[in-house]
């Protein structure tokens, strides 16, 4: 087996890269591909959290890469899914202690016994960037519909074009009243700025911030649309032609609903 | 959104994105060409001197924009042109007489 890494970067914090990752390797796990999801941000790690796999973490990236202890000894499996692992970023050292090199060499080592590696990459364009994105195949920008968070991905998509490395766009917390009334770029005009392919698109939704509570990635609601996104997201990944609606209205029926379970 | 609310937001010309989209055309060519808003503003009016070398364009009428497409930046550069240029079609000469 030979995988395919993927780097989820954005430049700007907060913007979703941590959920996106934990979702898409959830969903794709949920395909049937064996995955596995790497925490690259060495002193701030929350892909733990966001799984809820904090209380399980016994070895971490960088005692596997300094050769502590082996892989086998710090990935850790996932509560929902006997196709998902994690490996957890360490929470002492900083993001200086491996490097670009160890990473790669690492990455090909663990390809040969997943379908997929997500590597979850800290925010910012310094060594913590460079690691997460050494040896990655493929790059996932995410970037929400501001104007900070796009021109940070603008910046992202110019330093991995130069590295080579295949991009696409992911829009995340798009809000559709907001959109509407036109405070809010429109996805399809963050699409045409930054002048990428977009792999997905996420409405902003109440149902991330209860999952990240409990530390259960949406994906498994199966009634949650912003779950549903994510899958499709997988799919597209997978290679299933999976159509982007550019229509960001909802029917009558839903917005009613959604008032509704407000209102109670 | 209420009917009202979009015929408020037409008299007042305050959708936000409009804002939010030019400011961000501003900051991504900076960040693109490495140019500040001086260097802009200087490459802008070199640019008109430029062209209205050889013809007739309105001033204010020169739209700059970066255009990102699959790793090649394109420099455009837009403005409404007048039919007939300053020395009505003899280029050249021009060139040597200014």
């Amino acid at each position: 087996m030979s995988g395919r890494v993927l780097v989820i970067t954005s430049g700007k914090g907060g913007v979703g890269k941590t959920t996106a990752t934990a979702n898409l390797g959830a969903a794709l796990a949920l395909r049937g591909k064996r995955v596995l999801v790497i925490d690259a941000d060495i002193g701030l790690r929350n892909l733990d959290v966001i799984m809820g796999l904090e209380n399980r973490i016994v070895f971490n990236l960088v005692d596997v890469i300094k050769g502590v202890c082996k892989h086998q000894q710090a990935i850790i499996k996932s509560k929902r899914s006997n196709n998902l692992f994690l490996l957890p970023a360490s929470q002492t050292d900083d993001k200086n202690v491996i490097n670009v090199d160890e990473m790669r060499d690492l990455l090909n080592k663990l390809k040969q016994e997943f379908h997929f590696i997500l590597v979850d990459c800290p925010a910012g364009i310094e060594q913590g960037f460079k690691n997460a994105c050494a040896g990655a195949d493929q790059a996932i920008v995410v970037t929400t519909p501001e104007v900070s968070s796009i021109r940070d991905a603008d910046r992202v998509i110019g330093l991995l074009a130069s590295e080579g490395i295949e991009t696409s766009l992911l829009i995340n917390r798009v809000d559709r009243d907001l959109v509407k009334q036109g405070d809010m770029i429109a996805p399809q005009e963050v699409v045409e700025m930054l002048g990428i392919d977009q792999i997905g698109m996420i409405f902003r939704d109440n149902d991330i911030v209860i999952s990240s509570n409990s530390g259960d990635p949406i994906v498994y609601n199966e009634k949650s649309k912003v779950g549903k996104a994510f899958l499709e997201v997988a799919d597209r990944l997978l290679g299933v032609a999976v159509p982007i609606s550019t229509n960001i209205s909802e029917s009558f029926w839903t917005r009613l609903g959604r008032k509704f379970s407000r209102a109670v | 959104m209420v009917f009202s609310k979009i015929i408020k937001k037409i008299f007042s010309g305050s959708f936000s994105k409009y804002a939010a989209k030019n400011r961000l055309q501003m900051v991504l060519t900076q960040d693109r060409t490495g140019l500040s808003s001086n260097d802009m503003e200087a490459f802008r009016k070199d640019l008109l001197a430029v062209i209205s070398t050889y013809f007739v364009i309105e001033n204010n009428q020169l739209d700059i924009q970066w255009d990102k497409k699959d790793n090649t930046t394109a420099l455009i550069i837009n403005t409404p042109v007048m039919v007939r240029t300053v020395t009505g079609g003899k280029m050249k000469k021009a060139v040597g007489t200014k």
